[in-house]
């Protein structure tokens, strides 16, 4: 009898184990990056267009940080050190944004008139480590927002927790942002982001995370 | 996260019956019966995803406190019980290096998911015995528990297993061998399972009885994955090879404790930790 009496207190004590713990999460150290949220195409002569560009640090978070702006031919295209573009005479250059070590650039046309390049992204998911997800996604601007959308074709193995990032990563969350819990794990669904949180070309991937775990269960790059 | 070290092997216990039953091909002598008041619990930070690559996850913990019960009707019929009385989930919170928190933890404890079996001798008093057994698998546990909602101490399943379990001693009777065949057939979406096994045991002096038993649990893979969880100890679509070595020692002659450690092989779907069980036992 005594002997079952101490089994109890044995047992209980092993009850007492299963406290929530703590994990460590270290950071991932990326090289920073800069990127060119502008999407113009094409800029009238005599016209000026201000480029806007993001900056990422070596963790992977949108900071605010210096930018440097600057063209290949300031004969075609001028630029200020802030992004304030002027096309003074038709032709083809490059336009840089540096921060340190990062940078991107695009080619502008100066030409007739100005154009901008489609509102819309695109891309396809596919499924890590066995997990299925498919189906395709688009990016949209609608006026302060932006609305992520999947098609009819997008489905997604089931898991506890699962949320929608946009990421500069394919299989990582760091330094990206939440969209929202995952609606459902078929057919068609649309999230909308505030354009203060994300520019068209902010982030280049679209993940679906399993947050209390997580692990990423699919991603999809934009494709244009 | 974590960087995963050494040899990592895995574990489960899940709500069907994951080992060969005690007692093996042999039924339940009338009257007689067996109690065992048992602990498992694991604790992990890495998974089996479903392609059977480990990967680092949150660390997940799950707490069993059970009764086990078997009991001869007849000198052919028994049943037997499973019934995890206090079980427990955990989720580790995630905090960066530099302090901020990322995700708050999270518990939840509820029952688990019971079961409940009968077994049936259909060869007795013959060098190798042979019965047949009947589970159900009752989803008392929580599935979507906690304040995140995704903690589970039960998949939320109605289940019926199927077993055929043959034995034979061996040693003038100081060991012995047996071996299953079982068949799972899940209800919600979840897939069938096809369960193989071996278990061998063999008396260490006069007091300590060690065993070694191997299962291997497989999906038919003929459920819905988009309907049902696929990333918990309590997922759709579970494999694993099993290893768990039991040592048991007899306080009395029907009084004793027991402890197993669960290894895998391999897996997919399952937290990949070694798994750990207490119990004190006794016949009756």
């Amino acid at each position: 009898m005594k002997r079952l009496k101490y089994s109890w207190v044995f047992f209980l004590s092993i009850l007492f184990v299963g406290c929530i713990g703590t994990d460590i999460v270290e950071e991932v150290i990326v090289d920073t990056e800069v990127a060119i949220t502008s999407r113009i195409q094409s800029l009238a002569v005599g016209e000026s267009f201000q480029f806007e560009a993001d900056f990422f640090d070596e963790l992977g978070e949108r900071v605010s940080s210096d930018i440097v702006w600057s063209s290949d031919n300031d004969q075609i295209v001028s630029i200020t050190s802030g992004g304030l573009a002027t096309a003074i005479a038709p032709g083809d250059v490059i336009i840089r944004a540096v921060s340190g070590a990062a940078r991107d650039s695009v080619m502008l046309t100066a030409g007739a008139v100005t154009v901008f390049g489609p509102l819309e992204r695109s891309g396809n998911f596919r499924g890590l480590r066995n997990y299925r997800v498919n189906g395709s996604f688009t990016l949209t601007e609608n006026g302060n927002n932006l609305e992520l959308t999947f098609s009819s074709n997008f489905s997604s193995s089931n898991g506890p927790g699962l949320f929608v990032y946009l990421s500069n990563n394919a299989s990582r969350t760091n330094g990206g942002i939440e969209v929202g819990r995952l609606q459902r794990n078929s057919g068609s669904q649309t999230y909308t982001i505030s354009r203060d949180r994300a520019q068209l070309d902010t982030y280049n991937h679209v993940i679906i995370y399993c947050k209390p775990f997580g692990a990423a269960f699919g991603t999809g790059k934009f494709e244009d | 996260m974590k960087l995963i070290k050494g040899l990592i092997l895995t574990v489960l216990l899940l709500s069907g019956t994951t080992s060969l039953q005690a007692g093996g091909g042999w039924p339940i002598p009338k009257g007689k019966g067996y109690f065992k008041l048992g602990e498992y619990f694991i604790r992990s930070n890495s998974y089996y995803s479903p392609s059977g690559e480990i990967i680092d996850i949150a660390t997940a913990s799950i707490y069993i406190t059970s009764a086990y019960l078997e009991y001869g009707l007849t000198h052919r019929l028994g049943v037997t019980a499973y019934v995890p009385f206090f079980s427990r989930a955990t989720l580790n919170e995630q905090v960066s290096s530099n302090g901020t928190v990322l995700a708050a933890g999270d518990a939840v404890n509820s029952l688990g998911d019971f079961d409940l079996s009968l077994k049936y001798g259909l060869i007795v008093n013959k060098p190798i015995v042979v019965s047949a057994s009947l589970t159900f698998g009752l989803p008392l546990g929580n599935d979507s528990g906690g304040d995140t909602q995704v903690l589970q101490t039960g998949d939320g399943e109605f289940n019926v297993m199927l077993g055929l379990e043959a034995s034979r001693s061996f040693n003038k009777g100081k060991g012995y061998v047996s071996t299953l065949v079982a068949f799972n057939n899940r209800s919600n979406n979840f897939s069938d399972e096809f369960r193989i096994g071996i278990e061998v045991g063999h008396k260490i002096g006069s007091k300590v009885n060690g065993a070694l038993k191997v299962l291997s649990v497989n999906s038919l893979n003929n459920g819905n994955d988009l309907e049902t969880p696929s990333n918990g100890i309590f997922s759709n679509n579970i494999e694993y090879l099993a290893i768990t070595p039991e040592l048991s020692y007899n306080l009395k002659k029907n009084l004793g404790i027991s402890g197993a450690i669960g290894f895998a092989a391999s897996g997919k779907r399952v937290l990949a930790s070694p798994s750990y069980s207490l119990g004190i036992y006794m016949n009756f």
